[in-house]
């Protein structure tokens, strides 16, 4: 996955930036939390499913590290 | 007449996790391989912890036990000091555990000397280098040997019989029901059982006829050579020993000891660079952080150790290869972007065999087992289990 | 329920799993309801899976906590998993019988409902959709909507508005929530919202996950389908939920609506109480009367007045508190036990009734002693049954429960059950092994933490211990483990059977519990003893005590020779008896052969019944700990002088000496000197018993102290007794159960004195007794002068018998023996010759050389191992049924024998023990030379200077609990002369303590004890050397 800057309103993606362009989020098709390997102190994550104009991604907004990653999802 | 001996460490795997670990030392210690007792140091002996039972009731008899795991890796070091002595001693040298193996003597006891003098004299040095006990035992053949080891001498044929009447059957390595059922009957040691009729035992105790002969099996193959361990080595000899046949001699050596590795598919940890002159020899060595496998690389390599530090005019270079370990098969990724065929858009079972032609290894790794390299999210794995892919 | 204001979110909980869903719930049912309480729930649902243990609980904590309390469970059917509530009393009877079917009609611990049983027997229940593992999510998750919506149609045409879609936001990624919302409207079914609860805050998930690890025996990094992929499933808030579902208000307004609807009923009722055959209350309690009152002339010959007016009194309670039909219930149990000559005994506070006794429940007086009736039945305490426990022949007590079941029938009578819950050692384990720790680093910890211990105190126990604190454990490495052992601490771990607990029932039992089938194979319900009191179900405990077997035996063989032995009436003045239990020589008796036992009597020195009751008593961890056993001794045998306080505490105290030592003592103390009530007296006994919190301790002080002032007790003095109710009632005894316990203890040192021979064969036919091994019982009789025959093939018997005084061994201890070998034996015997049993007995060849071994033919050739030769040359063509014998007749008779201690070793290897000999009898002198003395000279030496060794196997070592908390160790030494009691005090133990648990031949060095027991206290001790023979 990759770090990229996304914008953020109530605490769901509305904008994301891929290969140096940024577009919006147009609908968010999934959201999910996983707890990880907790016992090897691997924290929460956010996870979003969105439908964008270059295709669907996986947002994950670690909020440890207060990061989002992306990857493309065919 | 041969002399074969088998020597044993005892607190062989004891000194090898001190080593590792000072804290280790005066402390009652266990090492435990598949939760019995390998090894008990002499602290845990008090305790009647001894080899052979098991973790739970070592910890029972001694509260304070600290147990560790076996670790081969870590005896590598000094099971290497401890045999090398042996090693100068005579060619055939073979270690069956780390802490025990037989030798062959014969033809290396000077006159005057015996062969307890001798064995005396090498656990001495063995004992100076790396503070290990040994005892030892021995006799004409492998069974003998073991079966003496802990008189510290060796067995002539004619004290052959008064010596095994001595022997408990125990030291056969039988399980303590059938020595139990043995002394029933009366046979307590091996010289007892070596003269009881075959017919007995089928009577008696229902064995197969051919199952205590195994018990008194004799000879078997004579001990050999696994020591010192194998290393590839080359030599060429120069003429006039300037810069330019130096470095022609690297070049070709490098090939030479390549080509070896790559026939027995090993790879080397660690080079030495010998250099024979009139006036001694001049050893270089080097340790890489990964191990060498290709001519290239070794000669690039030993060109940078030789550098500034060759000597004048050696009349003899050698390469030695140590360390030596089985070369890992490489994984070509056919779905990682890297492949030097991806250009050429051939289907999938042309281009592995392409590979595998090229590289000679069966092995090619497909997208699948790419993937599990980077491995997988936790919730992944668990809807996979519920028949679900998660992105 | 009453409704809440406009803005609170009118939501309740309706899917929620507690402990009882058991490796699954996080969090206990009181942790569940105060969380909802504290968030202004005005109901709460519970819904383990399968189960309705929580049920009797539940309800209990909500009503405490003002909360509906809403029953049900989530089933699962073989497509999935429904929740189900109950919404009347008769739903909560359906919801029983249908988990009774999805237990019992499948294999033990995979309860599956048939679907078919759901839709046609689910009356009054409420039913949700489920949750992600529910048939409709599959379908939908199939993309099989159709289907989908024909299952919701059928539910719906079912249940009609009872049935509701459930929708779950636990951030799970794939839900079908969306199609669960179409369908829903759709159809036009409601929606409710619910968030799967399984433990109260999100902290927890860890916790709930490790369970599930430790459910399907998994390591933590290995996936499973039911492992939750987060931590959403915790007890939202209302607004928490009202939030979550903003856009279906009314999935959560629905909540709300359910709870309202369902009734507000009481799962217990009058009907499940059994009738004995009697319709009404008067005809029960006429009958019980008439009984009782035949049995008190059986018993007593002449009714006194006094005994009329106690009878009267006890009846009185008994009938006006509807206890008659269990009373008759219990007789006629005993009388069917007295028909089938299973020996029994009542035990525990029932022994406080004289109508039990003269029923013949228990074998106390009752009315002779003067114990306090209220003891048992507190008539103010009218809705809980009385509490009959009946120990049993333990051969037979499958028998006397079968009788029960068939009396009662099978739908009326189960087991009670009992919850194994997470202790220190089981949740090291269990969460170390998921956690992927090694073995040994867990073997351990585990092994060297006190059973007791509770997974909350590891940490400490860690600090505290000597021997843990040895380990050298590097905090770090286990921090997780102790923090997730201590979350699961007490939390249960499975369903068990109770030991003796029986439950009976007027109305079929499913009506008011689930039955399931546990791990034993018989038929439990799902609550345990708790929850069967809480509501109010007739309950016996039919307890095994293998001592009433070796009674009974005892009885049979005393019978031979003495025909007109009745043990019931020994006489309990046998002076040769308290001799006996004063020497400290009565291995063997019933709770008289305990080290501690042996080293009090001789103290004490016992005289009388009452010195033996009282034994029982003292010798606990209660009054040990609490430093009352030196003053009663003290007292009891005039050393110290009684300080009189009040006339009235004088005479209640005065068969103890002027120690509170019995709960009903607190009791009379209550009444007599404060004025307290029957009832009030004994509710004060048990808050004092029960409840430690100083606030409530001090209430009840004052209470006491006022009513006796009133009583016209002087302040000082009443505070000054309520002191010592304080110290003493928290541990103090039941004095019925020690009148019990003392009785048959008094009985078998009677027995072991009279009757030795009989009495030690007996034992040995009912081991394990449970307290010494069958080598020290035959070398206790050796030492009494009691010979021990050994194997005979013609003259042993299966079992141990007396011959002519002595013991014979039976043919049942060999090693290895079959049943059909026994009988076999018996029936072809007797032989003639070797040859002849070779030839006509069919018994295996390692069985023949076992007998050989152990002497059971010496009668034909005493050269053991010339008979082993000869069996081997022997050979039996079986196929043609010819039998070669060859030369199985001749034995050779040149082969040496073994030798004596060969012979002893084969002995003890095959039967646990040598009829003749005892291993430091060849030792003896090599340890004479090492200046150790055998027991039987120790215990003779009366000098309590002069430095002693002992050399023998140590027998039972334990370590009662103290008042400072250090160890003592208490041990028996057996040598072949006998047994000698060893006391480790905490210094020696910090020095010696490894050699008592590790090693089983020791030498002990030190004094006799100063204070008069036969023992010796132990300065140092070592390791037995190698000695040779």
């Amino acid at each position: 996955m990759r770090t990229l800057p996304v914008t953020v309103r109530d605490g769901r993606p509305t904008k994301m930036t891929w290969n140096r362009r940024t577009f919006s989020v147009d609908k968010i098709v999934d959201h999910w939390r996983e707890s990880g390997r907790w016992w090897e102190g691997e924290g929460l994550c956010e996870f979003f499913l969105v439908h964008t104009i270059r295709g669907m991604f996986v947002l994950r907004f670690d909020p440890k590290k207060d990061r989002w990653y992306a990857k493309p999802v065919r | 007449m041969r002399l074969v001996v088998y020597v044993t460490f005892k607190f062989f795997y004891v000194a090898v996790a001190r080593q590792h670990d000072p804290d280790l030392q005066d402390v009652p210690l266990a090492v435990l391989k598949d939760n019995r007792v390998l090894d008990a140091s002499q602290e845990a002996e008090k305790w009647d912890v001894h080899p052979g039972i098991s973790c739970r009731l070592a910890q029972q008899r001694c509260p304070d036990l600290v147990c560790v795991d076996f670790n081969p890796d870590q005896c590598r070091t000094l099971y290497d000091d401890a045999w090398q002595v042996f090693a100068e001693t005579t060619p055939l040298v073979e270690p069956v555990e780390f802490h025990a193996g037989f030798l062959d003597l014969t033809g290396c006891v000077r006159a005057g000397k015996t062969v307890a003098e001798l064995m005396q004299e090498r656990l001495t040095e063995v004992f100076c280098k790396t503070d290990l006990r040994g005892t030892w035992g021995g006799g004409q053949d492998k069974w003998l040997a073991r079966l003496s080891c802990g008189e510290d001498r060796w067995i002539a044929p004619t004290d052959e019989e008064a010596f095994l009447a001595r022997v408990s059957i125990r030291r056969l390595g039988v399980s303590s029901d059938f020595c139990e059922k043995l002394q029933r009957y009366g046979v307590r040691s091996v010289g007892e059982l070596m003269k009881v009729p075959r017919s007995f035992f089928q009577i008696h105790l229902g064995s197969p006829a051919g199952a205590w002969p195994l018990l008194l099996q004799r000879g078997g193959p004579s001990v050999k050579a696994l020591f010192p361990p194998p290393v590839v080595q080359a030599r060429k000899h120069l003429h006039w020993g300037d810069d330019m046949e130096i470095l022609r001699a690297i070049g070709y050596l490098s090939e030479e000891v390549a080509r070896e590795l790559e026939r027995c598919h090993q790879q080397a940890g660690r080079f030495r660079v010998v250099f024979c002159c009139s006036g001694g020899e001049t050893t270089l060595e080097m340790k890489p952080t990964r191990p060498l496998g290709s001519a290239e690389t070794l000669e690039r390599f030993i060109r940078r150790l030789v550098g500034e530090k060759r000597p004048e005019r050696p009349h003899e270079i050698r390469v030695i290869l140590e360390d030596l370990t089985p070369l890992p098969q490489p994984q070509i990724d056919l779905w990682r972007n890297k492949t030097p065929l991806r250009e050429k858009r051939i289907p999938i079972e042309k281009s592995r065999e392409i590979l595998e032609r090229k590289y000679g290894f069966q092995i090619v790794q497909s997208g699948v087992d790419y993937a599990k390299t980077v491995p997988p999210r936790f919730a992944q794995l668990i809807y996979a289990r519920r028949g679900m892919h998660l992105p | 329920m009453q409704s809440q204001s406009a803005d609170t979110p009118r939501f309740v909980h309706l899917h929620v799993h507690s402990e009882f869903s058991f490796l699954d719930g996080a969090s206990t049912l009181e942790r569940l309801v105060r969380c909802a309480a504290e968030d202004g729930a005005r109901a709460l649902a519970l819904t383990d899976h399968d189960n309705l243990c929580g049920a009797p609980e539940f309800v209990h904590l909500c009503q405490t906590a003002g909360l509906k309390p809403i029953l049900g469970a989530e089933l699962t059917l073989s497509t999935g998993h429904v929740t189900v509530l109950a919404r009347t009393r008769k739903g909560f009877s359906s919801l029983c019988r249908l988990l009774t079917w999805a237990h019992l009609e499948n294999e033990r611990g995979k309860p599956i409902l048939d679907e078919a049983k759901l839709l046609s027997y689910g009356e009054d229940l409420i039913v949700l959709s489920g949750c992600a593992r529910s048939p409709l999510a599959e379908l939908l998750r199939r993309k099989r909507f159709e289907q989908a919506r024909a299952w919701v149609l059928a539910y719906r045409s079912r249940f009609g508005d009872n049935f509701f879609i459930e929708l779950q936001r636990t951030l799970e990624p794939k839900s079908q929530n969306s199609h669960l919302i179409s369908l829903a409207k759709d159809l036009r079914i409601p929606l409710i919202a619910t968030n799967n609860v399984h433990y109260t805050r999100v902290e927890l998930a860890e916790a709930q996950d490790i369970l599930c690890c430790i459910r399907h025996l998994i390591r933590v990094d290995e996936p499973h389908e039911d492992r939750k992929i987060n931590g959403e499933l915790f007890l939202k808030s209302r607004q928490e939920m009202a939030e979550l579902f903003a856009d279906l208000p009314e999935a959560i307004e629905n909540t709300w609506e359910i709870a309202a609807r369902c009734e507000d009923y009481d799962i217990s009722e009058p009907r499940f109480l059994p009738r004995f055959a009697f319709a009404g209350r008067e005809a029960a309690g006429r009958q019980l009367c008439s009984l009782s009152f035949a049995g008190a002339k059986e018993r007593y010959g002449e009714i006194t007045p006094e005994l009329k007016a106690r009878l009267d009194h006890e009846l009185a309670i008994i009938i006006d508190l509807g206890f008659a039909d269990y009373f008759l219930v219990v007789h006629d149990l005993v009388q069917f036990a007295k028909r089938n000559r299973i020996r029994h005994a009542g035990r525990g506070s029932a022994a406080d009734s004289a109508v039990a006794y003269c029923l013949d429940i228990t074998k106390v007086d009752a009315f002779q002693r003067n114990l306090r009736f209220e003891r048992f039945i507190n008539p103010q305490r009218r809705l809980n049954l009385p509490d009959i426990d009946i120990d049993f022949d333990a051969r037979h007590r499958d028998r006397v429960t079968e009788y029960v079941t068939g009396r009662y029938g099978k739908d009326h009578v189960a087991t009670v059950c009992a919850f194994a819950r997470f202790r220190a050692r089981s949740a090291i384990r269990d969460v170390a092994k998921a956690l992927g720790f090694a073995v040994t680093d867990i073997d351990r910890i585990a092994k060297t933490m006190h059973w007791a211990t509770s997974a909350k105190g590891i940490r400490r126990a860690i600090e505290r211990r000597p021997e843990l604190r040895a380990l050298k454990i590097p905090q770090r490495k286990f921090e997780l483990l102790f923090d997730l052992c201590e979350t699961i601490n007490d939390l249960p771990r499975h369903i068990s059977t109770h030991l003796g607990g029986v439950v009976i029932t007027g109305d079929p039992i499913w009506e008011i519990s689930p039955l399931q089938i546990a791990a034993k194979g018989v038929q439990i319900v799902q609550y345990d003893k708790d929850g069967i009191e809480d509501l109010r179900l007739l309950k016996l405990d039919l307890l095994c005590l293998r001592m009433l077997g070796a009674v009974e035996d005892s009885v049979t063989m005393i019978a031979k020779r003495d025909p007109v032995f009745d043990y019931d009436r020994i006489p309990c003045d046998d002076e040769p008896t308290f001799e006996l239990v004063r020497s400290g020589e009565s291995a063997g008796a019933f709770q008289l052969e305990s080290p501690a036992q042996m080293s009090l009597h001789p103290r004490l020195k016992t005289s009388t019944y009452e010195d033996v009751v009282a034994s029982v008593a003292l010798i606990r961890p209660g009054p040990v700990k609490g430093e009352m056993v030196e003053p009663f001794i003290r007292r009891r045998r005039g050393l110290e002088k009684i300080s009189s306080i009040h006339p009235t505490i004088d005479k209640i105290l005065r068969h103890t000496y002027g120690v509170v030592l019995f709960q009903e003592q607190v009791v009379s103390i209550a009444i007599e000197l404060a004025g307290f009530s029957p009832g009030q007296a004994d509710t004060l006994r048990r808050t004092i018993s029960h409840h430690r919190s100083e606030e409530k301790m001090k209430q009840l002080g004052e209470i006491f102290v006022a009513q006796a002032v009133s009583n016209g007790v002087e302040r000082q003095i009443a505070q000054t007794v309520f002191s010592w109710l304080e110290g003493y009632a928290g541990y103090g005894f039941c004095e019925a159960h020690a009148a019990a316990f003392g009785d048959t203890s008094y009985r078998t040192a009677y027995l072991l004195k009279h009757y030795p021979a009989e009495f030690y064969a007996a034992i040995l036919n009912n081991e394990p007794m449970g307290y010494y091994s069958e080598g020290t019982i035959v070398n206790e009789a050796r030492c009494r002068g009691i010979q021990v025959l050994g194997l005979h093939i013609q003259k042993s018997h299966q079992d141990f018998t007396v011959e002519n005084g002595a013991i014979r061994v039976g043919l049942k201890q060999v090693k290895g023996i079959s049943e059909s070998d026994l009988t076999t034996i018996s029936e072809r015997r007797p032989f003639a010759s070797w040859g002849d049993f070779l030839q006509r007995a069919s018994v295996s060849r390692d069985v023949i050389e076992n007998l050989v071994l152990c002497g059971a033919f010496d009668c034909f050739q005493t050269n053991r191992r010339a008979l082993l030769f000869s069996l081997g040359t022997y050979h039996r063509n079986v196929s043609q049924d010819n039998f070669l014998i060859s030369s199985a007749e001749s034995v050779e008779e040149n082969i040496p024998d073994f030798t004596l201690y060969e012979r002893m070793s084969h002995e003890w290897d095959i039967l646990g023990f040598s009829p003749t000999s005892h291993p430091l009898q060849f030792w003896r002198k090599a340890l004479a030379n090492q200046g150790v003395f055998p027991n039987s000279e120790i215990k003779r030496i009366r000098s309590t200077r002069r430095l002693l060794r002992a050399a023998g196997w140590i027998i039972r070592p334990h370590t009662p609990p103290t008042k400072s908390g250090e160890t003592v160790v208490f041990f028996s030494l057996e040598d072949e002369t006998g047994l000698l009691n060893i006391t480790v005090f905490p210094r020696i133990y910090e020095r010696f303590g490894h050699l008592i648990f590790g090693q089983p031949l020791v030498v002990v060095e030190g004094h006799k004890d100063k204070r008069g027991a036969n023992s010796l206290v132990a300065n140092r001790l070592w390791k037995c050397p190698e000695l040779s023979i």
